[in-house]
């Protein structure tokens, strides 16, 4: 989008970097781009539109699927241990410290982009104190980097780390090397707290591990004490189109078309299920059991459908230049480079 | 890191001298005034004006903008804004910054000390033309057909925890140092990732220093001999005042190349875990395409263009009056 | 060279091997891994032995390679680097041969305009490299590729041209041996001049 050529549509999460277009001019609002097809709009599911609404106005239309975050886990490893997917934080630290004594590696991690470790403080901070912590400081609140669920959520993260439950050199590790799904597929390591298409990719690794039904999933645990909602989500909510304002007339008209027309319909809905992606269109409900992989198609459906709050990654929810702070200091909490303390104050600071 | 194009190992850096005898430049011409020398200044002109301009188009100009730039606000998509002077004010209280220019400075100075005592090593050690020595050489230049994409891959595979190369030799000869942290540990990355990039450089300078030597004459070596000189004396008095130029041209290749090296940094940690490794280029280019913040990362990219002017010109001073010294009766 | 004396003592000659095994497996080692791990499959390779050729090794990978358009890219790292070398040398000869030539003052002030930019590495004008090749439209060609190469080899190319490229004694249009006489005729069997620095 910096250069002088950008193409007619862009795929992007929307969030802050969106903002940055619309501030500058550089997308057009749908409701007029897509005003030949009206009803569009009702063909997905409600919560789609959060994240790429503007100043009241809808900038794009989801074109691939959800990425929940969930817990996913080696049935081999927990079977042998005698162990069931933890309900909440405490039976899930039990169970840690179980696997541990019993010589694996209880979470798998790759944090060397930062992104997969974001998804734990997500997860922890919505837990303890609600989406509203979060949704203020994307709306410009940065004093509620001081909000106590961030201290907390990184105290409990820092346990985790001084307890040795990740695998050794987990901050290096990128996780698009496989190299965290490998631990699993090796029987190494238990658990793994990834975004939905962790399914996929081990797929293309190790498809026996799979077929043989030694993956599992469980959604993450409550958090005793906390004022979040169980049942909260959080990940990337939805893949959108955005048509650039430099689009000459006549291409519009074709992406409109192709928008409007392809991206609700059922049968794309259903090629996207084969990918087992998660779509956000109405029409998917009911096609959820013609899917080659049902059961973890039907599960991250409903994790979406049912979560009173979606929150998007905050990495792309914040303006570039926070995410990216924050994904720095976060890495130095992962590191025990700092404390919880410092990395409030550093937000605060930087914000 | 060598920049495109090869050094000569005896290479001074210095302009031709006039010839001895030749009448001095521009007296020629005075006495045929007129459509001769027009004729040769528009000569001048049309030669180097496809290089000047090349140069001025692609690499002065945009340094011009890098300046300009840093008085603005801008993200890349947005209208530019003026700034004034609050990008560099920014830079003088930038704890960031300071902490990159630190890691930079640590990894050149440790960068020159291992590249140019291992490329020296090497290629001393291979410089008799023996059958084994052949083959060494040839051995030791293999790394110098892999890019940097291709060997920061194999050394993150390499030293990957748990999984990689290193940690599987750690495991089968119970080796446990071996099974460091490699490029997760903060204390240890910025050693590590200069230890990668000695691998990429070295067998480069390896071939200047083998060439160096074979270049030193044989007789300097046998009075050393008849003087009863050991092995290490020949070495200290004789191969090393002879390397002379060759380790300044070296010195200052790899300064300058590594003061301003990106390439391998950030592919293999992009400045993680956290900040431990994040020279100055990466500062740039973070700012510039992480935070979309155009306006600072041009003042860190001014900043470098000086360092990277001050290093070479220092250095080239120093390579100078060295060679100077040698040709005005040194040893 | 042959029948060098080495009056090294044994400690040199013991670090002496020492080295070379060590440097020699630093640098075996990891090409080894290279080309052994390029017979592994994509979930394999993490899970194999990464030192012996046991278990599963296949050709996969090096047909999906192919497959996947490596020719092509093959093609555009040819041409481009045939385009940029050719262009460099043209543009640098062309600068250096006048530099030499003509010791005027344009040429020498020239020279040393070029000479600058030896410390200047593409890296570092990065941002502002893609502002200049973005409004000139050259964005995403290969175009850009090769002039932004050709320019950053500039300086290096002039100073190594100028430093080995020689003119004869007493001015241009004197006939020297090896060297050109005033129409460009050159002894025969005499070898371009410069040959080595180009």
């Amino acid at each position: 989008m910096a250069g002088n050529q950008p193409p007619t549509m862009i795929v992007s999460s929307g969030g802050g970097t969106l903002k940055q277009y619309v501030q500058a001019g550089k997308v057009e609002p749908l409701e007029t781009a897509l005003s030949a097809y009206p009803g569009w709009q009702s063909k997905f599911l409600a919560a789609s539109f959060g994240d790429v609404t503007v100043n009241g106005k809808i900038y794009g239309i989801p074109v691939l699927g959800s990425q929940p975050a969930l817990m996913f886990y080696s049935k081999p490893i927990f079977s042998k241990l005698h162990l069931s997917p933890p309900a909440t934080w405490d039976q899930f630290l039990a169970d840690c410290a179980t696997i541990k004594k019993a010589g694996y590696i209880p979470l798998a991690l790759g944090n060397a982009q930062g992104w997969p470790g974001l998804i734990w403080e997500e997860m922890l901070v919505d837990r303890l104190g609600g989406p509203s912590v979060m949704d203020s400081i994307v709306n410009g609140q940065s004093a509620q980097w001081d909000n106590p669920a961030f201290t907390e959520a990184n105290t409990m993260i820092q346990q985790l780390v001084k307890d040795g439950y990740f695998q050794p050199g987990y901050s290096a590790v990128d996780y698009s090397n496989g190299e965290p799904n490998a631990l699993m597929y090796t029987n190494k390591a238990a658990m793994q707290l990834q975004l939905n298409f962790l399914y996929s990719q081990m797929q293309t690794q190790d498809a026996s591990y799979i077929s043989q039904g030694h993956l599992g999933w469980f959604a993450f645990p409550s958090v005793p004490g906390g004022t979040g909602n169980v049942n909260d989500e959080a990940g990337n909510v939805g893949q959108y189109a955005l048509i650039t304002s430099q689009t000459p007339a006549s291409v519009r008209k074709m992406a409109a078309e192709f928008l409007a027309t392809m991206m609700p319909s059922a049968s794309y809905t259903k090629a996207m299920l084969g990918f087992d992606e998660v779509p956000l269109t109405t029409a998917a409900g009911a096609q959820l059991a013609n899917t080659p992989d049902t059961s973890f198609t039907k599960f991250t459906y409903n994790l979406v459908a049912k979560a009173p709050a979606y929150q998007l990654s905050w990495d792309a929810a914040l303006p570039p230049s926070d995410a990216t702070t924050l994904l720095a200091n976060l890495e130095n909490v992962f590191v025990l480079k700092g404390s919880p303390q410092q990395f409030s104050s550093a937000m605060r600071a930087a914000g | 890191m060598p920049m495109s194009g090869i050094v000569h190992s005896g290479t001074t850096l210095r302009t031709p001298p006039t010839p001895p005898g030749s009448p001095r430049a521009g007296t020629v011409g005075a006495q045929r005034a007129g459509p001769r020398r027009r004729a040769r200044l528009a000569g001048d002109v049309a030669g180097v004006a496809p290089a000047a301009l090349l140069y001025t188009f692609l690499l002065v100009a945009p340094a011009a903008v890098a300046l300009l730039l840093s008085f603005f606000s801008w993200n890349g998509v947005s209208a530019f804004r003026w700034a004034g002077l609050a990008n560099w004010d920014r830079l003088f209280h930038d704890g960031g910054a300071a902490h990159s220019l630190l890691l930079t400075i640590v990894v050149t100075a440790v960068s020159w000390f291992l590249q140019t005592v291992l490329s020296m090593a090497a290629g001393l050690t291979t410089a008799r033309p023996t059958k084994v020595n052949s083959a060494l050489s040839a051995l030791y230049v293999l790394p110098l057909l892999i890019s940097t994409a291709g060997i920061g891959l194999i050394w993150e595979s390499l030293l990957a925890p748990s999984l990689g190369g290193m940690a599987f030799l750690a495991g089968t000869f119970h080796l446990g140092i071996l099974n460091k942290d490699w490029l997760g540990d903060p204390s240890i990355v910025l050693y590590v990732i200069t230890v990668i990039v000695a691998w990429q450089f070295v067998p480069f300078y390896t071939l200047l220093y083998r060439t160096a030597r074979q270049q030193v004459p044989r007789t300097l070596y046998e009075a050393a001999a008849i003087d009863g000189a050991t092995g290490f004396q020949a070495f200290r008095h004789v191969t090393l005042p002879q390397l002379r130029n060759t380790i300044a041209s070296s010195s200052v290749l790899v300064v300058i190349g590594t003061l301003t090296y990106f390439d391998m940094f950030f592919l293999l940690t992009d400045g993680g875990p956290g900040t431990s490794s994040r020279v100055l280029s990466l500062d740039m280019y973070n700012e510039a395409f992480s935070s979309t913040d155009f306006g600072y990362a041009s003042v860190l990219t001014i900043v470098l263009v000086l360092i990277g002017i001050s290093a070479g010109a220092v250095l080239l001073k120093v390579a100078r009056f060295s060679a100077s010294a040698r040709a005005h009766g040194g040893e | 060279m042959a029948s060098a004396i080495d009056r090294s003592s044994t400690a040199g000659r013991v670090g002496r091997v020492v080295f070379t095994v060590i440097w020699s497996l630093m640098v075996a080692l990891p090409l080894y891994y290279l080309v052994l791990t390029s017979f592994r499959t994509q979930g394999g390779y993490l899970t194999s032995n990464p030192w012996l050729p046991t278990g599963q090794l296949t050709l996969g990978q090096y047909r999906s390679v192919i497959s996947q358009g490596f020719f092509r890219y093959f093609l555009n790292s040819a041409i481009v680097t045939v385009a940029a070398v050719a262009l460099t040398l043209a543009v640098s000869v062309l600068a250096a041969h006048r530099v030499v030539l003509n010791r005027t003052r344009l040429s020498r002030a020239t020279f040393r305009y070029l000479l600058i930019g030896l410390a200047v590495p593409v890296q570092a004008l990065m941002i502002p490299v893609f502002v200049v090749i973005d409004n000139a439209h050259l964005y995403d060609t290969l175009a850009a590729l090769i002039l932004t190469g050709v320019a950053f080899s500039i300086p290096v190319s002039v100073l190594i041209l100028v430093n080995f490229l020689r003119v004869p004694a007493g001015g241009p249009g004197r006939a020297h041996r090896g060297h050109a006489d005033r129409r460009g005729h050159r002894p025969p069997g005499a070898a371009p001049p410069g040959a080595p620095a180009v």
